[in-house]
């Protein structure tokens, strides 16, 4: 190897950058550390997250804390029902020069390395359709021009589960277009002890610093794809997702995508952690966050007041 | 690797390829991927030395108590000796330049082979049904995962950064790593003893010469048959009658009247017969019978009752002689006397 680079070296300096934006993003979020930790996932998964939690839990902090610790364009969307979706992916408009008019494409916000859509339900399905279709296809056509997303790009959308009037429900074909569905949860006392004393003493903002480039953000997506996996491993993320549709608990289950987002997920957490392949931990951890708004119950299950995550729980077992 | 080691090296087996002490290889991606091979298929072979190694011991086990059980039944069915197929002992005789056509071998141990050569297969296959270096993970946890992921990589022919990254990870916790614990020691400690056990029942029984279901021999003594048939004198009363036993006593009493002719007088009176008074040998009249024990010779006084029977044949021929006595309303002889 001496003509090559270090592998060893060049993966574990990246390891131990990613370890330390972690570090840095939890300067500013308290806590939530299985959810940091998930948004990093779904980052270096290449994948796209949906955060659903009660307003004032540090959602929009905690996305735009994790573009600035890195060198990401970032760009904010308040998703509102009159939002159209030239709003958030552009338009022509006409500009004069001094001697014609001509069209020019106006990039909308979804123009960034990381979009932020915020309560994403209270856009009206068109926009919500144009939103998903151009983070899936990573690309935007307006007047018959087709415009290339930036790379890396993610998307973080965020919902209220509560407050559901004039609000318009994912579908399931478009939650399924989400990698990771992240469930933020109210802090413990301790934590939410800590997080008043932060933000009321001092200074006003928490500083952070940058210590991951775009390009180093795009080598560890590469690497992750590069994990191995052992086919028993492999196997059973694919088994927990086909159990999905046979379970009685659950009407319609999880998507083959479902499979492919599991195990790429579990390899970027086993990234994470450091490893170089997968273990059955990373597959367990991460059963939940990419299955729950993958199936939708059945309603007798429903009546008994079980949750997705309980019966991903039972799959589990 | 250690396929230059003596084959029970097994203790401190590497199979992480190169040595300790070596100084770290300058590897490419084959390289590396050759080396995790290489080290996967010498886990695969320490797996079956594991296996073999117990297959072995509980082949002789089984081979021992089934010789033994075999000799201490000692079944009908079973030939004392088992010949030898001509398939066999004609190259070993032609090898070691003897006539082997005759050489048999005894039953019980032919028996014993097949049971030991059947429990041989079923324990090597009981250890190698599960995938080997899952085996060898199980018994090293620091490899638990990453072991069988870099086999199905290196299977995958997986030359990656990661996957090269993994080999060199692996390889290095090989180093650490032992295949020692895939035999079990305590199981194979106990199974030593049952075997010193076990030889040693077989010598006991070779020189006692047990058989718990020997047959016993069936050869008749006709003359004494004869003998026994032939003989009209005295028998054994136990042997005529039986085991002897207890009776119960009879609890049942009756009256019983008899009219005498003799005394020309009424019956006037119960009377209980025989009369202790007259049962009497000094009675003079003798009317009075004298009850007697009525027994039989043992076999070892037979002498004696024949003398017995002699002297009454005698005593009868004299008195048949000396004329016929007539007999008195008593019913008693009126002997030449």
């Amino acid at each position: 190897m001496q003509d090559e680079p270090d592998i060893a070296d060049d993966v574990e300096a990246l390891q131990a950058k990613v370890a330390t934006a972690r570090e840095e993003v939890g300067k500013r979020i308290v806590g939530q550390k299985d959810v940091l930790e998930q948004l990093f996932v779904c980052i270096l998964a290449d994948g796209n997250a949906l955060l659903e939690s009660n307003p004032g839990l540090g959602k929009t902090t905690m996305v735009r804390t994790v573009a600035e610790v890195t060198d990401l364009s970032f760009s904010r969307v308040q998703n509102t029902p009159d939002l159209m979706p030239s709003d958030i992916t552009g338009t022509e408009i006409i500009r004069e020069t001094e001697d014609s008019r001509e069209f020019v494409f106006e990039k909308g916000p979804i123009f960034a390395n990381v979009v932020l859509a915020d309560e994403i339900n209270r856009a009206t399905p068109k926009t919500q359709a144009a939103l998903l279709e151009a983070m899936q296809e990573r690309q935007v056509t307006a007047g018959g021009e087709t415009y290339d997303l930036p790379e890396p790009f993610f998307v973080l959308a965020t919902q209220n589960p509560i407050d559901q009037g004039g609000t318009y429900a994912l579908p399931e074909a478009q939650t399924d277009r989400f990698m990771l569905k992240l469930v933020v949860d109210y802090p413990g006392g301790d934590e939410e002890r800590d997080i008043v004393d932060l933000y009321t003493s001092g200074s006003r903002t928490v500083p952070v610093e940058r210590v991951l480039t775009t390009a180093e953000i795009q080598e560890v997506q590469d690497l992750v794809r590069e994990i191995p996996i052992a086919e028993d491993l492999r196997d059973r993320a694919i088994e927990l997702v086909r159990a999905t549709r046979e379970n009685e608990a659950i009407e319609f289950g999880a998507s083959p995508r479902a499979s492919m987002a599991l195990v790429v997920a579990s390899k970027a957490r086993a990234f994470l952690h450091g490893r170089n392949h997968v273990s059955e931990d990373d597959i367990e951890a991460l059963a939940a966050p990419v299955l729950r708004h993958r199936i939708i119950l059945d309603f007798r299950a429903e009546r008994d007041g079980q949750t997705p995550d309980d019966v991903i729980e039972t799959l589990l077992e | 690797m250690t396929d230059d080691r003596p084959e029970d090296s097994e203790s401190d087996t590497d199979v992480s390829g190169p040595s300790r002490s070596d100084p770290a290889p300058t590897t490419t991606g084959d390289d590396s991927r050759e080396q995790m091979a290489d080290a996967i298929a010498e886990i695969r072979r320490e797996g079956w030395k594991a296996a073999i190694t117990t297959g072995i011991v509980d082949a002789a086990v089984a081979f021992l108590l089934a010789n033994l059980v075999v000799v201490i039944l000692e079944p009908g069915w079973m030939p004392a000796r088992v010949a030898v197929p001509a398939s066999v002992t004609g190259p070993l005789g032609d090898a070691v330049g003897a006539d082997l056509s005759a050489a048999a071998v005894p039953g019980s141990a032919t028996a014993a082979v097949v049971v030991a050569a059947a429990t041989f297969a079923t324990v090597v296959w009981w250890h190698v049904r599960k995938p080997l270096v899952e085996q060898f993970e199980s018994v090293n946890p620091a490899l638990s995962e990453k072991l069988r992921t870099a086999r199905d990589a290196v299977e995958a022919d997986a030359d990656s950064r990661m996957a090269r990254r993994l080999y060199e990870d692996v390889l290095a916790d090989l180093r650490e790593s032992s295949a020692f614990a895939l035999v079990n020691v305590g199981r194979l400690g106990a199974m030593t003893i049952v075997i010193v056990a076990l030889s040693l029942a077989t010598l006991q029984v070779a020189v006692l010469d047990l058989a718990l279901l020997e047959q016993p021999n069936a050869t008749t003594d006709v003359d004494g048959e004869e003998r026994r048939q032939n003989y009209t004198g005295l028998l054994d009363g136990e042997e005529v009658l039986g085991d002897r036993e207890e009776v119960s006593a009879g609890e049942e009493n009756k009256t019983a009247e008899i009219e005498s002719t003799g005394g020309g007088r009424d019956v006037d009176e119960d009377r209980t017969f025989p009369e202790r008074e007259q049962t009497g040998g000094s009675s003079g009249g003798g009317s009075g019978v004298d009850s007697q024990q009525a027994e039989f010779a043992a076999p070892d006084q037979v002498e004696d009752a024949e003398l017995v029977r002699e002297y009454n044949q005698q005593i009868r021929d004299q008195d048949q002689a000396g004329g016929t006595g007539g007999t008195d309303g008593d019913g008693d002889s009126n002997g030449g006397n």
